[in-house]
């Protein structure tokens, strides 16, 4: 019974380790090509080897790394503000007061979120177009809206479900008004709450792909679009490319890793 | 009087203010540009040209697209179901084992879930590239095992493997949402329940089948579900990875809307692919809420 067991316990870490691999091996992958230098490249049996970093300095000096990421963060962040502001509104209004169709207006604000990007962005560049707006940082930080603001109104209304009412009443009892017993005492209480809202929201952000492609180009540089101009008539350079990559998925990973005990509920959603 | 009166009326429309911004916002970016989607699938609009010089072509561009004018539409709309279909199940298969295989006390449980939902944090653009540089022909680290083993090199990208290849990387990245929301509801499900099953003589397969499975099945649908709305949707990916090529053969319906519309310019097609693709979308939401409304 007990070789059994044992055996079975080994079998579980044995699973759980190649399911580990099949995961993380890409991403892995990838963070070792970027240390390679050109001429280990193409040859992927070679395992060990002198890291380099000349792959980073050409993606930061001859593909100007540095703008891709100052632009993404500029829009990311300032996208997830504007979401978190008047997301905070809305979910509160959606867990606290009873009105008439609040589930028809709940129902179609989630539901903005299911439409997909590539139809949208058909639309998103007429209008860009006709308002003079592609090739800006406001372009994407209104568009990122279509798809964050649902997920953060959602998240927003379960953190009220936990917080209970007595508190803004009793505030409001005091004399705040009721936006200002929501400022002043029930956001302390859900400060981590909302700041990992903001954190899945700005991973959202940084990895949107189809909006950034077609509605930007050279004025404003978001990261996910960088990968695709590496691919130049001598094919693609890998070295660089993978460079990019890791710059691009590193923040996220580190912020996804700080905020792993949120995302099961963001995902939930 | 006329202050309690002005006061009720206030009180009853304070939600709406708190909402407005949200429900106006979202309303101008996903209604009207759904409205001027259709607008643009009425006309013969093409890139390149002003938005003013539209001509409206009544429902041709639909005709076109359903007669098979289009060669590549109807093929997409029959890849688009081939692609879900398998993502949905190879997710929940491979995520049901996943979650099976986690819903226990482990060693380093905290590190493992970190590692295990790492590929849905990464860039979907970048993952397809990932994956591109993993299946190289000539220097792609899975041929040097194959050619190690078989004596020979796959053409991973190739016309033969390329939408298996695909498969392989939209499944590498939507198992650990799968895996996650199973995970959650194994953890809900009452473990007297099975401990007394157990007790009265059950064996563990079937504690699984008839005690785990019927209370999962919510969740199982609900993923499952949700699964099938990335899989239809999916572009970066197949956009960095194969450009729906070689030819059409990873060209889902998403890739058919882009490569009509972007490619070739021809803006008012793509709309009316978009509106299909749209239309699709909207159907299995409904069942995904459908599928919520009656579990609660």
């Amino acid at each position: 019974m007990n070789a059994i067991n044992s055996f079975r316990t080994g079998l579980v870490y044995f699973l759980i380790a190649l399911v580990s691999i099949f995961s993380a091996f890409p991403i892995l992958y990838m963070a070792i090509i970027s240390l390679k230098d050109r001429v280990l490249l193409y040859d992927p049996s070679i395992v060990f080897f002198v890291p380099t970093l000349e792959n980073y300095k050409v993606a930061i000096y001859k593909y100007g790394l540095i703008k891709y990421l100052q632009d993404s963060t500029i829009i990311s962040l300032a996208n997830v503000i504007i979401c978190l502001l008047i997301g905070i509104l809305a979910g509160y209004a959606l867990q606290r007061f009873s009105f008439l169709h609040k589930e028809k207006i709940e129902l179609g604000i989630v539901s903005s979120r299911m439409l997909p990007s590539i139809a949208l962005v058909l639309p998103f560049y007429i209008m860009g177009l006709t308002l003079g707006l592609l090739d800006t940082y406001s372009i994407l930080v209104i568009i990122f809206i279509v798809f964050n603001l649902p997920f953060v109104v959602l998240m927003i209304k379960s953190f009220f479900e936990n917080i209970p009412q007595e508190f803004e009443e009793a505030a409001m009892v005091d004399g705040c008004s009721r936006i200002g017993a929501l400022i002043r005492v029930v956001l302390p209480q859900m400060k981590g709450g909302i700041f990992a809202t903001g954190i899945i929201s700005f991973i959202f952000a940084w990895n949107e792909f189809t909006y950034a492609l077609f509605l930007t180009s050279i004025k404003t540089k978001y990261i996910s679009t960088a990968v695709i101009f590496f691919k130049t008539e001598r094919g693609i350079l890998w070295g660089e490319v993978s460079a990019l990559g890791v710059v691009a998925v590193l923040p996220v990973l580190i912020l996804c890793v700080a905020s792993q005990k949120y995302l099961l509920k963001g995902v939930a959603r | 009087m006329r202050n309690t009166n002005v006061q009720i009326y206030w009180k009853k429309s304070a939600p709406y203010i708190w909402v407005s911004p949200s429900v106006l916002s979202l309303f101008l970016l996903s209604v009207v540009p759904t409205l001027l989607l259709f607008n643009i699938s009425l006309t013969s609009f093409e890139i390149g040209y002003p938005w003013e010089d539209r001509e409206y072509i009544g429902l041709d561009n639909y005709v076109r697209l359903f007669t098979g004018r289009e060669v590549e539409f109807w093929p997409s709309i029959y890849l688009s179901i081939f692609v879900t279909i398998i993502c949905v199940v190879m997710t929940l298969c491979i995520g049901l084992a996943v979650a099976v295989l986690f819903n226990r006390k482990i060693k380093f449980k905290y590190l493992f879930t970190t590692i295990l939902i790492l590929p849905m944090a990464v860039n979907p653009a970048i993952a397809g590239l990932m994956w591109k540089l993993l299946f190289s022909f000539d220097f792609g680290v899975i041929n040097v095992f194959v050619e190690k083993y078989w004596g020979y090199k796959i053409v991973w990208l190739g016309q033969k493997y390329a939408l298996f290849s695909t498969l392989v990387v939209l499944i590498w990245m939507h198992i650990p949402i799968s895996a996650l929301l199973l995970l959650a509801g194994l953890e809900n499900i009452d473990q007297d329940t099975i401990m007394a099953a157990k007790l009265d003589g059950c064996s563990d397969t079937q504690a699984f089948r008839l005690i785990v499975l019927p209370q999962l099945k919510p969740v199982i649908i609900s993923s499952s579900l949700f699964q099938a709305i990335l899989a239809f949707q999916t572009f970066g990916p197949i956009f960095t990875l194969t450009n729906g090529g070689p030819g059409s053969v990873t060209t889902i319906l998403p890739m058919f809307v882009y490569k009509t519309g972007f490619g070739l310019g021809m803006m008012g097609m793509a709309a009316a692919g978009a509106v299909v693709l749209v239309a699709i979308t909207a159907i299995l939401s409904l069942m995904i809420m459908w599928t919520g409304r009656k579990k609660a």
